[in-house]
């Protein structure tokens, strides 16, 4: 479906973000975009969803096909009909509005009222907390259900390829985990694909089938997400197990 | 049936009047508002209408403010510029082609938000303080323009826009003006509100808080603009309108940039964005001002009259300068802390 075939992004035209990226996503599979800061995986995620363009940067090399259509020189809001959905990192919730609000923006180019209120339901099934909460101004949320707001608001959107950007970015561990936890089942249930960059490479890797590391803006390593966890304890450790959190289901020492 | 529920939920949630006691309290709120022409000559504030009419076109423009600066973030100093050009566009048509009041108001809303729209345009690529200066040269051109047009009487502007006539009979005294300014008011917070409960009027607030996010989830950024500067242009246009009518005549004087300035400040007072808080600042700051001229006038307060025209500059100015300072989120936020800790009395804080 996604296919990033040898990108290089540059900023303001000096500064260089990635060089010679490729990854796919196949249809309805979730592919983790491991790496330490500034390896270039927002950077990425930003040349598919055309948000670089926001920022002054621009994809100059190589190109980006979603069902074969190139789209690295699409505006966000045109990749966005195409089905894509780019979750920015940090809590990108619109302060102002209320938790509802904010999930009904999500819905903005839907025009199906009557499934658009029963997603909204599922999602309050999925993060009960948000429920509670729906009548708040979303500025007044906490930071793990400010995540969950944006996650259940691309989840009303609908989308065919949802792009995170480092959903477990300062949460408690529960927290990533239930955040991780519902991503699975959007993944499984509604066979929707996600990308997920992240730098806590366990939690990514749970969950995802495939792997792909990024160093200085280049890819290092790619392949099955059982692979890349087993390199990530025994070769790779500084540069991808960097994470703190430990499932609870594995208790292996850290291997630094 | 639990799918039904979410969606009497979803209106519900963005009902204007939600219950039964909002619903007697506006009720109460428009009754007296209706009668309040008598009221004041009952108490024998006759003389206090000619203010509450100027309140209520104040009202109508700034509410179109507050969909430009209070929902989309877009700070505008060009507003009295869009007045000025649906005065002088209802002027022009009456006065210079002979037009009919209804017919020339129905050409110049339309125009001025077309104007409006098209001020947007740079605004599209520019941010904060960028897009002020834009409408702040829009201001100045207009100015320009009008000042050098024949057609708009130059500088000595237009005489005698003639009243509008309403099923037959001529608005003439001040309580029927009142009247039909305060159907245009009441339509304008309506419009308002719904304005802000739309699908569009909430990704102007997207846009506002965070506009790359807004984009990701395929909101047009810039058309969004765009289209906040036209709504906001309808409600300028048809402030300028009546306005003119009003006092029948056009000048340049009558628009100028501190006005742009005393809107924004009555927005910031207020508190963005909300319907309710613009019309709260509006009333809040006008009522500052007309206090002063009454003291004055009253023989209250030793002043001669430029001294007080620069004493109501001075206390607009404070009042706006504290309220950024302590109270950002303006007269709304009072309003819901007030609401808050009296729902949860005698429990919190």
């Amino acid at each position: 479906m996604l296919e990033v075939r040898k990108i290089k992004a540059v900023y303001s035209d000096v500064v260089l973000g990635v060089s010679e990226v490729s990854l796919t996503v196949p249809d309805g599979e979730a592919v983790a975009l491991l790496g330490s800061n500034g390896s270039g995986k927002s950077t990425t995620l930003k040349s598919i969803s055309g948000v670089l363009a926001t920022e002054d940067g621009e994809v100059t090399e190589g190109e980006v096909l979603f069902d074969g259509v190139r789209i690295d020189r699409l505006a966000p809001e045109e990749t966005a009909r195409l089905g894509i959905c780019h979750v920015l990192q940090g809590r990108s919730a619109f302060t102002h509005l209320t938790t509802e609000e904010n999930l009904l923006m999500g819905a903005y180019l839907r025009r199906d009222r009557r499934r658009v209120a029963e997603d909204l339901e599922k999602v309050y099934s999925y993060f009960p907390a948000l429920k509670a909460r729906r009548r708040q101004m979303s500025g007044y949320l906490s930071g793990g259900e400010q995540q969950m707001l944006v996650i259940g608001r691309a989840f009303l959107f609908g989308p065919r390829l949802m792009l995170l950007d480092e959903p477990s970015l300062g949460l408690a561990p529960m927290i990533v985990e239930e955040i991780y936890r519902i991503l699975r089942r959007i993944n499984a249930q509604e066979e929707t694909a996600l990308l997920i960059a992240e730098q806590n490479a366990r939690a990514a890797l749970a969950m995802a089938s495939r792997g792909c590391v990024l160093q200085n803006g280049r890819v290092v390593s790619e392949g099955p997400a059982e692979r890349l966890l087993e390199e990530a304890h025994l070769a790779l450790p500084s540069k991808v197990a960097g994470s703190s959190v430990q499932s609870p289901t594995e208790n292996r020492p850290s291997s630094v | 049936m639990r799918k039904s529920r979410a969606e009497t939920d979803i209106r519900r949630h963005i009902a204007l009047v939600e219950n039964r006691r909002q619903w007697t309290a506006l009720a109460i709120l428009m009754a007296l508002l209706l009668l309040l022409p008598h009221l004041l000559r009952w108490i024998g504030a006759g003389g206090w209408l000619m203010f509450t009419n100027f309140t209520l076109l104040t009202v109508v423009a700034v509410l179109g403010l507050n969909v430009i600066t209070g929902m989309c973030g877009l700070i505008s100093l060009g507003h009295s510029g869009f007045i000025m050009l649906g005065s002088y566009g209802v002027a022009i048509l009456t006065v210079q082609l002979g037009w009919p009041f209804w017919a020339a108001l129905a050409v110049s809303t339309p125009a001025t938000a077309a104007v409006a729209a098209i001020v947007a345009l740079p605004a599209v690529r520019l941010k904060g303080f960028y897009v002020a200066v834009v409408t702040l040269a829009f201001f100045f051109i207009a100015q320009y323009v009008f000042k050098n047009l024949p057609l708009a009487g130059s500088f000595h502007g237009l005489v005698g826009v003639p009243p509008p006539r309403l099923f037959g009979w001529k608005v003439r005294t001040e309580t029927a003006w009142y009247y039909l300014f305060f159907a245009a008011a009441v339509l304008s917070v309506l419009a308002s509100a719904n304005i802000a409960r739309s699908r569009f009027g909430r990704a102007f607030c997207a846009v506002r808080d965070n506009s790359v996010t807004a984009a990701g989830l395929g909101i047009h950024v810039g058309l969004a603009k765009i289209r906040a500067f036209f709504l906001g242009g309808l409600f300028a246009g048809l402030a300028g309108g009546l306005w003119a009518a009003y006092v029948s005549v056009v000048r340049l004087d009558q628009f100028s940039l501190w006005d742009s300035i005393w809107y924004v400040g009555m927005i910031i007072i207020g508190g963005g964005g909300s319907t309710a808080g613009a019309v709260a600042g509006v009333v809040l700051l006008r009522l500052l001002g007309q206090i002063l001229r009454t003291a004055t006038m009253g023989g209250w307060l030793p002043l001669n009259s430029n001294a007080v025209a620069a004493l109501t500059y001075a206390v607009y100015g404070l009042a706006i300068v504290l309220f950024a300072m302590f109270q950002p989120h303006g007269l709304m936020a009072i309003w819901g802390k007030l609401r808050a800790r009296y729902k949860s009395w005698p429990f919190g804080v």
